[in-house]
C-alpha cells in the first residue's frame, strides 16, 4: 500500500469517517506496523484535544444580543416591506393604467395618416330604356367618402344624358345611348357604314340627332346623313330635329341640308323658326335665302 | 432553513444556536484568535443568511451553503484589513507567534502557523463538521487531496501536542 493511501485512512480514521473495511485494514496495518497505530493514536489525541480547545473559547454574550437584535429588525422590516409592496401594487396598476393610455394615444397619434384620404368615386349605371317609358338620366353617382373636405370629385366631362333610343334593342342602339360620346359616334359610324339605312336605323339616328346632348355626335349623324338627304324619311327626320336644336351651327348645317335637298316639306318648319324670335339673324336670313330659291 | 427562506425568521434563531460556535470557531482560526473580529463576522454572516434566505436551494446542504457565506465574508474582511493596513502602514508592527505555557492558546497559535490550505480544511471538518466530500466539492479538489492536507496539517499539530503534554 502507498503512502499516501496511508495518509488517507489515518485522516479518515481521526475524523471518525473511517468505512468498517477500510477500518480493519488499517486494523491490519497497525499489527503489522506498531510505528503506525502510535502515530495514529497520537494523531487521534491531538484531533480531541481541538475539541477542548473549542469548548474553552466561547463566543460573548454580546453576540447574541447583536444577533437577536438584528433578527428583530429583520422581522420588522418585513412586515413593513410587505405593506410597502401592496401600496406599490396599487400604485403601480394605475402608473401602468396611465402610461398604456399615453402609449396608445402616442401611438395612434403619430403612426395615423396626417392628412385624410378622400376618394370619390363616380358610377355610372347603364339602363336599357323601356319602349313604354319616358325618358330617364341614366346616371347614378354614388360617392364612396365622407362628405367633407372633399379635394377634388372626379366628375365626368360632360352632362349626363344618354339619348333615348327607341324601343330596338341592337347592340348598335344600346351604343347609342353609351355615356361616352367616343361610343356614341363610333355607333353612327357603324350604322351608316352598313351601307343602306334601314326605317330602325333611321328612326335611331333621327332620335338621336333630335336629342344627343353632344353636338358633335349630332353633326356626325348630319355627316352621315348628307350623303342621303335627297330621300323622304330623311328629310323628315330632319325636319323634325330642325326645331330642337339649341346650336346655331347645327340647325344651320341641317337648314343647307334641305335647301340642297329642296325639300318643300321643310318650308312650314323654316316659316316658324323663322318667326321664332330667339333664332339668329344669320340664320334668318340663310332660311329666307333657302325658301326664295325654291320659289325660284 | 426552509422556514426562514418562507419568511419564518423565528427559525433563524435555532439554526444560529446550531451553528454560530461552529461558525465563530471557523473566523477565530481565520483571524488569527481575533474574538471581536469574529462575533463580528459571525453577525455578518447570519445577517446575509437572513437577507439573501430566497437563494437558499432546497436540495443543497445548509452547511454547505451557510459555508460559502462564511468564506465571502472572510474575503470582504481581508480586503478590508489589507486596505486598512495599507492606511496605517506607518503604524503597523510586525507581528511575531511564540509558544506560550497555556495548552489551548499554544494550540491556537500552532493551528494559525499552518499553511493556509491546511488550516481551512482542518477548520472546515474539525470545527465546521464538514465531511471530506463536501470540502472537496467546496473547494474544487479531489476527497484524496482532502485527506491528505488533513493528515498533513494533523502531523504538525501532532508535534506540538506532544511538546504540550
Amino acid at each position: 500500500m502507498k503512502r499516501e493511501e496511508i495518509e488517507q485512512l489515518l485522516a479518515e480514521y481521526v475524523n471518525g469517517e473511517i468505512t468498517p473495511p477500510n477500518r480493519q485494514q488499517l486494523e491490519e496495518l497497525f499489527g503489522e506496523f506498531p510505528e503506525l497505530k502510535k502515530e495514529a493514536d497520537e494523531m487521534l489525541a491531538a484531533w480531541q484535544s481541538l475539541s477542548r480547545l473549542e469548548e474553552n473559547v466561547q463566543p460573548g454574550t454580546a453576540m447574541d444580543d447583536q444577533f437577536y437584535a438584528m433578527l428583530q429588525r429583520a422581522k420588522t422590516d418585513q412586515r413593513q416591506g410587505a405593506r410597502v409592496i401592496s401600496i406599490n401594487k396599487t400604485w403601480l396598476q394605475a402608473a401602468a393604467a396611465v402610461i398604456i393610455c399615453f402609449a396608445a394615444f402616442g401611438i395612434g397619434r403619430f403612426t395615423a395618416s396626417p392628412v385624410p384620404v378622400f376618394k370619390y368615386k363616380t358610377v355610372y349605371v347603364k339602363q336599357p330604356v323601356q319602349p313604354s317609358a319616358p325618358v330617364q338620366q341614366p346616371a347614378a353617382i354614388a360617392a364612396v367618402a365622407p362628405a367633407k373636405a372633399a379635394p377634388v370629385a372626379v366628375q365626368p366631362a360632360e352632362p349626363v344624358t344618354a339619348p333615348a333610343a327607341s324601343a330596338d334593342n341592337s347592340e348598335l342602339a344600346q351604343q347609342l345611348r353609351s355615356v361616352y360620346t367616343s361610343e356614341r359616334i363610333g355607333a353612327v359610324m357603324k350604322i351608316t357604314g352598313k351601307g343602306e339605312l334601314t326605317d330602325t336605323d333611321l328612326q335611331i339616328l333621327s332620335m338621336a340627332l333630335r336629342e344627343d346632348p353632344n353636338s358633335n355626335v349630332r353633326l356626325t349623324i348630319l355627316d352621315a346623313l348628307r350623303p342621303l338627304a335627297s330621300h323622304q324619311n330623311v328629310q323628315a327626320a330632319l325636319i323634325s330635329a330642325m326645331g330642337k336644336q339649341d346650336d346655331p351651327l347645327i340647325q344651320t348645317s341641317i337648314v343647307d341640308m334641305l335647301v340642297d335637298a329642296k325639300s318643300k316639306q321643310a318650308i312650314p318648319q323654316m316659316i316658324v323658326l323663322l318667326d321664332d324670335k330667339n333664332t339668329p339673324p344669320t340664320m334668318q336670313n340663310k332660311i329666307k335665302a333657302g325658301i326664295e330659291s325654291f320659289l325660284n | 432553513m426552509l422556514c426562514v427562506k418562507n419568511d419564518d425568521l423565528d427559525k433563524a434563531a435555532i439554526l444560529y444556536e446550531r451553528y454560530k460556535k461552529k461558525l465563530y470557531h471557523f473566523f477565530l482560526y481565520k483571524n488569527k484568535n481575533d474574538q471581536e473580529l469574529s462575533e463580528d463576522a459571525v453577525q455578518q454572516v447570519f445577517y446575509r443568511m437572513i437577507k439573501y434566505r430566497k437563494s437558499y436551494k432546497d436540495e443543497a446542504s445548509f452547511s454547505v451553503w451557510v459555508y460559502g457565506i462564511a468564506r465571502n465574508v472572510q474575503y470582504q474582511n481581508y480586503k478590508d484589513q489589507v486596505k486598512m493596513n495599507d492606511t496605517h502602514a506607518n503604524y503597523q508592527t510586525t507581528e511575531t507567534y511564540t509558544f506560550v505555557n497555556d495548552e489551548h492558546q499554544a494550540m491556537r497559535q500552532a493551528i494559525a502557523l499552518l499553511p493556509e490550505t491546511y488550516r481551512e480544511v482542518l477548520v472546515m471538518s474539525k470545527f465546521m463538521d464538514l465531511k471530506y466530500e463536501d470540502i472537496a466539492v467546496l473547494n474544487n479538489c479531489s476527497v484524496g487531496v482532502i485527506k491528505t492536507r488533513v493528515f498533513r496539517a494533523m502531523q504538525s499539530l501532532k508535534e506540538v501536542y506532544l511538546k504540550i503534554s
